[in-house]
């Protein structure tokens, strides 16, 4: 098992949500970035088996997008995507759209995750139906906040720009649209 | 005004919030370097000390024992022999290569020294400590004399110089496991006796205390007296020490000085009493934390806490109960009466306090569990007919209150009428006047009911507490299998909400001395007298601050209490009946519970937000009630000519669900006002108004009505559309605004200016700066505010503007007292709201004087800035379009709102909760606490504290807007290094799914709301490159 930190552990419980992002970055300043990855690792995990997954993940997203980059936290994070669970995974997609909130994405990531999402939608991976809707609410955002720095490529662009509309076009023919899924229609309308 | 893009504006912050980085973490680096340095010194020092003082401390037990002997060679060599054997002995607790073991000081020449206190080998950082163990024999004489008669002359509270030991105790045995202690020998300092977290912290002892005890409950009745963390050592021959314990964790922690232990960082799993310190020393008896808790050996090798579980059975948790009593008057005497100090006093009886909490727990608990097991099958058959005969007698007392309530209501809508008739009674006939005394009568008759029901209701759940978490009529539709079911799944519900006070308690999230029940067990318990008693209410009283942790505690308490109630009356073989004890909670039992707790609590939240009380229409504004569509249907009604008490009681009639037809037939006949007339306004009501005149109608219906005329005839209103509002106020979110003009007689005008589309009640606040028109002792200060000064406002100096934003503060001052003085037998909850604006604005004003003595500590103040010259202001409200384009669209809360937000189905309203209204500021924000705000659906700024009610369970964003939809939403935090409160977007349920251009946009538009409350916020723009 792996041994964390305490003092780190202890911090990643509550107070990385009650300080200022700046504090965040000062106090794991004095802790080796792996460290600090494997605590998230494991906050990520135990938070997909909390009752509540989606906001928690997604403000630690947030965090660390905000933090310094030397985590580079979407990569990093994105490796973990094969290893995790399917309640796992909701809360690494959920703390994604968090990240790309904040910071820039690696478009290498984005264009991964659509390609796995667009499997998805397609039937080739199993993923259930909220899964699915957090990847495609991260990858919209992600989008939607980086599209600048996809012009120089603007072949990749258009492949991302197609696998968005067949997200949407998911989104449409999903039966149990709720509010969220609706919000999420409308960005992928505005970017 | 200057046009100032936008755009170049973000960059020119962006671009100094990046010098600003840079600069703080060089500052950041150079402090860290002066921290390290700092921390290595003192280490030196810490280390420096401890050899000394142990020096000192062998040099004086040696002078003590033996003042003129030399060292003998021969005792050196023994010692030296016995070490090496110590070592060779199989010791399942040391390391064979343990550093920390070596050192004897006061040994005895051959007696056997016990090697105590490994390290974990996982924790290699740690420094070898020296262990040392010496005969109680050899210590100063001083030291070993435990047991002189007790002195109370002499004692000093919680002083460790006190020679003599509590008196002796008849206390049970301890749970601790038996030790055979340590042979009538003691540990010095350094040595250590636990361990703490995975990583095995050591956890090492400080000096031991003079006085010793014969019994583990005595001696930690005195530990916890201490208020600090200590540890209880079985000696052996009967003696029971206390030694100071150096338990400070995380040394090397952000705290940098580190943590003294206590209970919330000992217990990693929220829902066990299971701890993560490790006794590695069997003379241990128990660790006292800083906060007064009890860590007891367990049956493995983690301390429990043993506050938690009091006993195995009711029996051993009622007898554990009355022994915490007895050890807590054989201490401090009966009432605690030898503690003359109020604040020591309520020191340790919060301790008992929390004790008699704790086993109230516990006896709930056995009880939750006991019963779950027995409905596991079915319904127990001997208790059956009980819980069914309650139920229906539950059942038929709901209904009763259901009838005496509604009744309550109508009562409450003659009343008021009638009440309104009585104010000028002079015009009613005799007979009118008898009718309106009957129907106030009534009002009262009716109120009593209802209470005395409520009382009623509360002694029959007393019988079966349990049945509170149930719908009798429900529950009484049910087959005996189903009934079974539901109460066995309510055990769960009374578990948890064990579990989850006892979390609270730990971490202080409860304020047990608002818990009446406990209180007066606990008095009973102590023998409080009462005077003390007094010192207990006020100290209640004046921490006023009921909670949904208590709310839940209460609900976790029922149960116990009506235990305790039955084994303290003489139910349970063998606990001694105490009369007083049974009274006390008995009568706990009857009084609360979940149903009623519940009931409170929605109570205290409704009325804590204070948005939505009833005022009295005559002596009142227009009521918060009356906002939106009905505000315009009361205005309508002014302008129609009934005056506002008239207009706003009418459409409380149309809210509590009368007909349109039947308002307007019985207002008509009432106040003399043709029926068309008022259906022709009811009807312009629904478009809004722009009229100017139909508003002054409201504006001047609002003033007292001996100055209504003359002031009246001194205000013009006008209407601006949203743009030309902001263009001429400055002002994004304002609704209206009074402008001061002398006029050509000289004589000061008022100019009323609303936004289009602003709610008429903000147009009512401004009655108030109308009324001081009439005022010839405020025309001196009125003239400061005359836009004809305050064309001048860029121009002036801070000081001059000092002086003309100090008199604005003090129109606002004087208008608030108006409002008290006018209002001070109407709504209370209007009056309470009136006086926290009232402080706030004294607050403002104390500001200011600093300022005045001082102007270089407000030159940044928002409220001196070029754009904000001081009028007097009202706000905000805009078309759903344009707060739409403002604020982001309003949305439903992403993923709904939490289990733990709601409160029988309904969502609970943030304990601190602000909405902050038409010109009113803000209550400063407190360092330490985590707020968060939100943009309600109508463009208002709220704001509330992320509230903790269970184990990692806050309230969120939907608790400020009742779980409606909201704009957008995020958090405040302080930000150490700037030192100024910072805000973002962060709500998971409010601000996901927008761009970082939409977000960067919607959070420029929100900051003026926070500094038109008078907040000085930051903003943390989205800079994504």
């Amino acid at each position: 098992m792996t041994i964390l930190n305490e003092e780190v552990e202890l911090f990643f419980q509550q107070d990385i949500f009650d300080v200022d992002e700046d504090e965040v970055d000062s106090f794991f300043d004095k802790y080796d970035r792996e460290e600090i990855l494997r605590c998230l690792f494991e906050k990520l995990k135990a938070i997909a088996v909390s009752d509540d997954t989606d906001e928690p993940a997604w403000r630690l997203g947030r965090i660390f997008g905000d933090i310094s980059k030397k985590y580079n936290a979407d990569t990093v994070v994105y490796s973990w995507l094969n290893i995790f669970d399917t309640k796992e995974k909701r809360s690494l997609l959920n703390f994604l759209s968090g990240y790309w909130d904040q910071s820039r994405a690696d478009l290498n990531v984005l264009m991964g995750l659509a390609t796995i999402l667009k499997d998805v939608i397609s039937n080739e991976l199993k993923w259930p139906n909220a899964v699915a809707i957090a990847g495609i609410d991260a990858v919209a955002i992600g989008y939607g906040n980086n599209k600048r720095f996809f012009e120089e490529d603007v072949a990749i662009k258009s492949d991302l720009i197609e696998k968005l509309r067949l997200l949407k076009e998911y989104l449409l023919g999903s039966l149990d649209k709720d509010p969220s899924q609706q919000s999420l229609i409308e960005l992928l309308d505005r970017v | 005004m200057e046009y100032i893009d936008p755009r170049k504006a973000r960059q020119e912050r962006e671009r100094q919030e990046h010098e600003r980085q840079v600069r703080i973490k060089a500052e950041k680096d150079r402090r860290a370097k002066i921290e390290a340095e700092k921390k290595r010194q003192a280490k030196i020092e810490a280390e420096k000390k401890r050899k000394a003082k142990l020096k000192a401390e062998e040099e004086a037990a040696k002078k003590a024992e033996h003042p003129a002997k030399k060292p003998d060679p021969k005792l050196e060599t023994k010692k030296s022999t016995e070490q090496k054997q110590e070592n060779k002995k199989p010791q399942s607790d040391k390391k064979p290569d343990d550093k920390t073991q070596t050192e004897i000081t006061w040994s005895k020449p051959g007696e056997t020294k016990p090697i105590y206190g490994p390290f974990s080998p996982t924790y290699s950082s740690i420094s070898p400590i020296q262990n040392t163990i010496s005969p109680i024999s050899q210590l100063p004489q001083t030291e070993l004399k435990p047991k002189a008669p007790l002195d109370r002359k002499a004692r000093q509270w919680g002083g460790e110089k006190e020679q003599t030991p509590l008196p002796q105790t008849v206390l049970t045995p301890t749970q601790a496991p038996k030790s055979n202690g340590l042979g009538g020998m003691c540990l010095a300092p350094g040595a250590s006796v636990a361990t703490f977290g995975r990583r095995n912290i050591p956890l090492t002892l400080g000096e031991r205390l003079p006085r010793t005890f014969d019994s583990v409950d005595a001696a930690t009745a005195y530990a916890r007296s201490l208020g600090k963390s200590t540890t209880i050592i079985d000696e052996g021959n009967n003696t029971i020490a206390v030694y100071r314990a150096d338990l400070k964790v995380f040394q090397s922690a952000a705290t940098g000085g580190g943590m003294p232990l206590n209970a919330s960082m000992v217990l990693p799993n929220k829902t066990s009493d299971q701890t993560n310190v490790k006794s590695t020393n069997s003379a241990v008896q128990a660790i006292i934390t800083q906060d007064g808790y009890q860590l007891r050996p367990g049956e493995t090798d983690g301390m429990r806490l043993a506050d938690f579980a009091q006993g195995k059975d009711q029996k051993s948790v009622a007898l554990s109960l009355q022994n915490s009593y007895a050890s807590h008057r054989k201490a401090f005497g009966d009432g605690l009466k030898d503690i003359k100090d109020k604040d020591q006093f309520l020191k340790q009886y919060n301790l008992s306090l929390r004790d008699t909490a704790f086993h109230l727990l516990s006896a709930s608990e056995l009880d939750a569990k006991q019963k779950q097991q027995s409905f596991a099958n079915g319904l127990p058959v001997a208790e059956a007919p009980k819980i069914q005969s309650v139920a229906k007698r539950l059942e038929d007392l709901d209904k009763q209150i259901g009838q005496a309530q509604w009744d309550r209501t109508f009562t409450d809508i003659a009343a008021g009428q009638s009440n309104e008739g009585m104010a000028i009674a002079s015009l009613f006939s005799d007979s009118a006047k008898k009718n309106f005394e009957s129907q106030i009568n009534d009002q009262q008759a009716a109120h009593n009911r209802v209470q005395q029901l409520e009382q009623q209701r509360k002694a029959v759940l007393a019988q079966y507490p349990l049945l509170e978490r149930v719908n009798a009529a429900d529950f009484n539709k049910l087959s005996p299998d189903e009934q079974a079911k539901v109460l066995h799944s309510a055990c769960g519900d009374v578990l948890n909400d064990i579990a989850t006070t006892r979390q609270n308690i730990v971490k202080g999230k409860i304020n047990l001395m608002q818990l009446s029940p406990l209180v007066a067990a606990t008095n009973e318990g102590l023998g409080i007298q009462p005077e003390q008693a007094e010192w207990v209410a006020q100290k209640a009283s004046s921490d006023k601050n009921w909670d949904i942790a208590g709310k839940i505690g209460l609900g976790a308490l029922a149960l116990g209490l009506a235990v305790g109630a039955t084994i303290f009356s003489g139910g349970l073989l063998g606990v001694p009946a105490s009369a007083g004890l049974a009274t006390a909670m008995g009568w706990g039992a009857a009084g609360i519970g979940v149903y009623s707790a519940i009931s409170e609590t929605n109570e205290y939240f409704t009325n804590q937000a204070g948005t939505n009380t009833n005022i009295d229409p005559n002596k009142s504004l227009m009521p918060q009630d009356m906002k939106g569509h009905w505000g315009w249907v009361a205005a309508s009604w002014v302008g129609a000519g009934l005056d506002l008490g008239a207009a706003v009681q009418a459409t409380r009639l149309l809210k509590a669900g009368m007909t349109v037809e039947e308002v307007i037939r019985s207002t008509s006949k009432t106040h003399n006002i043709p029926e068309e007339l008022l259906r022709n306004a009811y009807t312009a009501s629904g478009k809004g108004t722009s009229d100017p005149v139909l508003l002054k109608n409201v504006l001047t219906s609002a003033l007292p009505k001996e100055i209504a005329e003359q002031a009246g005839k001194n205000v013009d209103v006008a209407v601006l559309s949203a743009e030309e509002f902001a263009r001429q106020t400055g002002s994004k979110t304002g609704n209206a605004v009074t402008k001061l003009v002398k006029g050509e007689d000289g004589v000061l005008r008022a100019q009323v200016i609303v936004r289009e589309g602003a709610d008429p009640n903000v147009l009512l606040e401004e009655a108030a700066h109308v009324a001081q028109l009439s005022d010839p002792k405020l025309t001196p200060k009125l003239a400061k505010l005359t836009e004809e000064n305050l064309a001048n406002w860029p121009k002036m100096s801070t000081q001059q503007r000092l002086d003309v934003y100090k008199t604005k503060i003090e129109l606002e001052i004087d208008a608030q007292q108006r409002l008290l003085q006018q209002f001070a037998k109407g709504d209370p909850a209007y009056a309470k709201s009136v006086q926290h604006n009232l402080d706030n604005l004294q607050s403002r004003l104390a500001e200011v004087d600093l300022g005045v003595k001082n102007p270089r500590s407000v030159t940044e103040e928002p409220w001196l800035r070029d754009s904000q010259p001081p009028r007097l202001f009202s706000k905000p409200g805009y078309s759903s379009q344009q707060l739409d384009s403002l604020f982001g669209n309003a949305r439903e809360p992403r993923g709904g709102v939490k289990e733990f937000e709601q409160v029988n189905g309904k969502v609970i309203k943030n304990p601190e909760l602000q909405v902050i209204e038409s010109g009113q500021q803000a209550l400063p924000l407190e360092k330490g606490k985590k707020y968060i705000w939100a943009i309600d659906q109508d463009g208002n700024l709220r704001i509330g504290v992320e509230t903790e009610v269970g184990a990692g369970q806050r309230l969120g964003h939907p608790t400020l807007v009742d779980g409606e939809n909201a704009r957008v939403a995020g958090e405040i935090k302080f930000n150490e290094e700037t030192k100024k409160w910072r805000i973002n977007d962060s709500s998971g349920r409010y601000s996901r799914g927008r761009t970082d251009i939409e977000r960067n946009q919607i959070l420029e538009n929100v900051l003026p709301s926070f500094t038109e409350a008078g907040l000085d916020v930051d903003v943390k723009y989205i800079n994504i490159k």
